[in-house]
């Protein structure tokens, strides 16, 4: 525990130190030596230097740039924010009991509305008019047929943006300014998931599905247009177009699979594999377990011919556990899925929901170029590896492209850590599709490289995952 | 493949050498012809290095095989056939086998495993014609490897890989022999040879398992022998042979045997 305080001590000191050091170097930020940290930063982000990219690198090196590349998003807690819908709860009833009892009983309860998210039989229900979710969640308790009764507690981004904290980050960074990152001018050699050594031997499959669940993804993007099956289904809105509305969607599809090898913008991780998006992310970045829930039985179930979900990114979490929640996700493991999840961006001992079913879901924190666990990351014994989460660059939504910028971004969180892990276990079940999402996991969790303290610990848990020690022919020798 | 032939070249040269000083020191007098007389038996001991070509899946690599063996033929029965049985150590080394349906992919390197080798040989001389003999030959090998333990060392949890090859060979064809020396007699097989083999991979990472058995083919399937007896003093004879094993990864092996008869 004595060790755990230290720790979290000294990693608020780097958060403050960096902070000031932002708005130092934004004040006195000038050209001299920011094209090769850019490069360096590019490098780290993609082995897939891309025209466009090197357009947006040259445009940096010569004033009145045609195109460039921001950065958008910096870790952000939102404690203070209700932790669970005002308007709806989670319900199960005893399974002995028929649907038709079960809505009897609902009903005399005289909810707003309910629904059934099959599979797992638990009920959204709306509370009524005149009654409160507090209040209606005691009287369901105390009914002898309730098996469960739970709030949907509400789901947030493992990064959220700060447009004021972008902009400004972004005027260091982007390709027409000076590209820095506090604290950390130079990354370490090799500290990379070694995506490029991994991709020797596997570069995933067509009919593997990576299900992002999260506030969907822009399918007109043309580093994603290739590589999205359909457009997907929306929970938020209840229809099936999951365009992204916010950001955070597309920009983790980008990190798992954008077209790789095309000659034009970023190299996703599963380079073969396709996207299929959920929408449970609003435009405002909340989302609700129950849209959750229902879109994780949603993708569970998704075939579309010989494509299948064989993984699903959630770079989504909330503080709370929940029956329902834990439900679903086995429902989606029990169906040969790999999980993955975000640990969360309020750099506290704690990891959030999903992340934290630690039976059914890898945990995953960020580091950063140097191998360090970033500060904000949450820790907890549930971590199960780290992945590279500062400024990664990834793709962003045309829509909200501006004028004169290129649709990519850099931006950092665990949400960008989770989906190095989730291309990393797209790669090893399209190459070896007869493991379990039990296996894959146990083999993602034991060939990262060491970081942080030597063996497992609770912040990196195994170490940055190393793609190609677990996909290359690994030498026994004497 | 340049090693492995390198290696049979030096033994087969340390082979003629090592005979000559023997034919040498002997002398013709203390020669006997081969195959005289009535049923015989002979204890012998021989040893054989070889390589050769095997495949599995669309994969192909070279066994090397070390084989030290004791054994026991009969001569001469029924004036025309050689029997024996034979037993001993194999030591098999099936570097470059790569083991892909195992959680972690694995690629053997870690050289050779003992075995328990056994098997038996049979000759028949059947159509004598101007000094020479031409008959049949049969043999049949197997190796049962044991279990060899390596380290994975550089994962982040300890992990351990099992070992544990087997393999037979049948082989049949001609045999020619050359019986008009006196104290001596070459020989040649030209055979069919069949090599099928198992390669089993036994993984553990923490509590991550798995196990793959490797069918193993080999890629020739034709060997040709030749070979030379020489019946030295008394009930001493001596035989040392080279093989090869040609087709698309060509191998080759030598041995030498000891015969003592009683």
């Amino acid at each position: 525990m004595a060790t755990i305080n230290l720790k979290k001590k000294s990693r608020l000191w780097p958060v403050a130190i960096s902070i000031l050091l932002a708005l130092v170097l934004v004040i006195s930020a000038t050209h001299s030596g920011a094209q090769n940290k850019l490069k360096d930063r590019l490098a780290a982000s993609s082995q897939k230097t891309t025209s466009r990219l090197e357009q947006a690198l040259k445009s940096r090196l010569n004033p009145a740039p045609p195109a460039r590349i921001k950065a958008i998003s910096q870790p952000v807690s939102l404690s203070g924010r209700p932790k669970y819908s005002s308007e709806k709860i989670l319900v199960r009833f005893k399974p002995e009991l028929s649907t038709q009892s079960t809505e009897n009983i609902l009903r005399a309860y005289q909810p707003g509305g309910y629904k059934l998210i099959p599979k797992i039989n638990v009920y959204v229900v709306k509370v009524g008019q005149g009654t409160t979710v507090e209040e209606t969640l005691a009287a369901l308790k105390n009914n002898p047929d309730v098996l469960y009764a739970e709030p949907d507690y509400k789901l947030r981004l493992a990064a959220q943006p700060n447009d004021q904290l972008f902009r400004y980050q972004y005027a260091l960074y982007n390709p027409g300014g000076t590209l820095q990152i506090p604290g950390s001018p130079t990354g370490k050699n090799r500290a990379d998931i070694k995506a490029t050594g991994a991709w020797d031997f596997a570069k995933g499959d067509p009919n593997l599905l990576i299900a992002v669940l999260d506030s969907g993804i822009d399918y007109t993007h043309p580093d994603l247009a290739s590589k999205v099956i359909s457009t997907g289904k929306d929970f938020i809105n209840d229809d099936n177009d999951a365009m992204d509305d916010h950001w955070h969607g597309t920009h983790v599809a980008g990190i798992i699979a954008a077209a790789t090898n095309n000659t034009e913008g970023i190299a996703g991780v599963a380079w073969d594999c396709r996207l299929l998006p959920g929408k449970v992310i609003s435009a405002e970045g909340e989302g609700d377990y129950s849209d959750l829930i229902e879109a994780l039985i949603w993708a569970a179930d998704y075939s579309s011919g010989p494509a299948k979900v064989g993984v699903i990114n959630m770079s989504v979490g909330g503080d709370e556990p929940a029956t329902a929640l834990r439900a679903a996700l086995e429902y989606a493991f029990n169906k040969g899925i790999v999980l993955v999840a975000a640990s969360g961006n309020d750099g506290v001992a704690g990891v959030l929901y999903p992340a934290a079913y630690d039976e059914f879901c890898l945990a995953v924190a960020a580091s950063d170029y140097n191998d360090e666990v970033a500060d904000f990351s949450n820790s907890g014994p549930q971590v199960d590896v780290a992945a590279p989460g500062v400024w990664v660059l990834s793709t962003i939504p045309v829509a909200m492209t501006e004028p004169g910028y290129l649709p990519y971004a850099f931006a950092t969180g665990t949400s960008m850590a989770t989906p190095h892990v989730a291309g990393f276990a797209a790669l090893i079940k399209a190459s070896k599709p007869w493991l379990s999402p039990a296996d894959i996991m146990k083999l993602i969790k034991y060939t990262p490289d060491d970081i942080e303290t030597a063996g497992r610990d609770d912040y990196a848990g195994y170490g940055r995952i190393n793609t190609e020690r677990a996909l290359s022919p690994f030498k026994v020798v004497k | 493949m340049k090693e492995s032939a390198g290696k049979a070249k030096r033994l087969a040269g340390v082979l003629v050498v090592g005979l000559a000083l023997i034919l040498l020191s002997a002398g013709p007098r203390v020669l006997r012809a081969q195959d005289r007389g009535g049923p015989a038996w002979e204890f012998g001991l021989s040893g054989e290095l070889y390589a050769r070509g095997i495949k599995w899946a669309d994969q192909t690599s070279t066994l090397k095989a070390t084989n030290m063996m004791l054994e026991l033929r009969a001569r001469n029965l029924g004036n025309r056939f050689n029997l024996s049985f034979f037993g001993g150590l194999g030591l098999p080394r099936l570097n470059g086998v790569v083991f892909d349906q195992l959680p972690l992919t694995l690629e053997y390197q870690g050289g050779s495993i003992t075995g328990l080798l056994f098997g038996a040989r049979a000759e028949a001389r059947l159509l004598p014609a101007s000094g020479f003999n031409f008959g049949l030959v049969a043999e049949f090998a197997s190796c049962l490897g044991f279990n060899k333990n390596f380290a994975l060392s550089g994962l982040v949890v300890p992990g351990t890989a099992t070992a544990t090859p087997s393999w037979s060979q049948a082989s049949g064809g001609l045999r020619v022999t050359y019986d008009a020396l006196e104290g001596s007699q070459p020989f040649i097989e030209v055979a069919g040879s069949y090599f099928w083999g198992k390669f089993k991979m036994n993984e553990k990472i923490e509590d991550l398992e798995g196990e793959q058995t490797v069918d193993l083919k080999g890629v020739s399937y034709v060997s040709i022998t030749a070979g030379w007896s020489f019946f030295l003093v008394d009930k001493i004879t001596v035989v040392p042979k080279v093989r090869i094993f040609p087709g698309s990864r060509t191998g080759i092996g030598a041995g030498l045997s000891i015969y003592y008869g009683f």
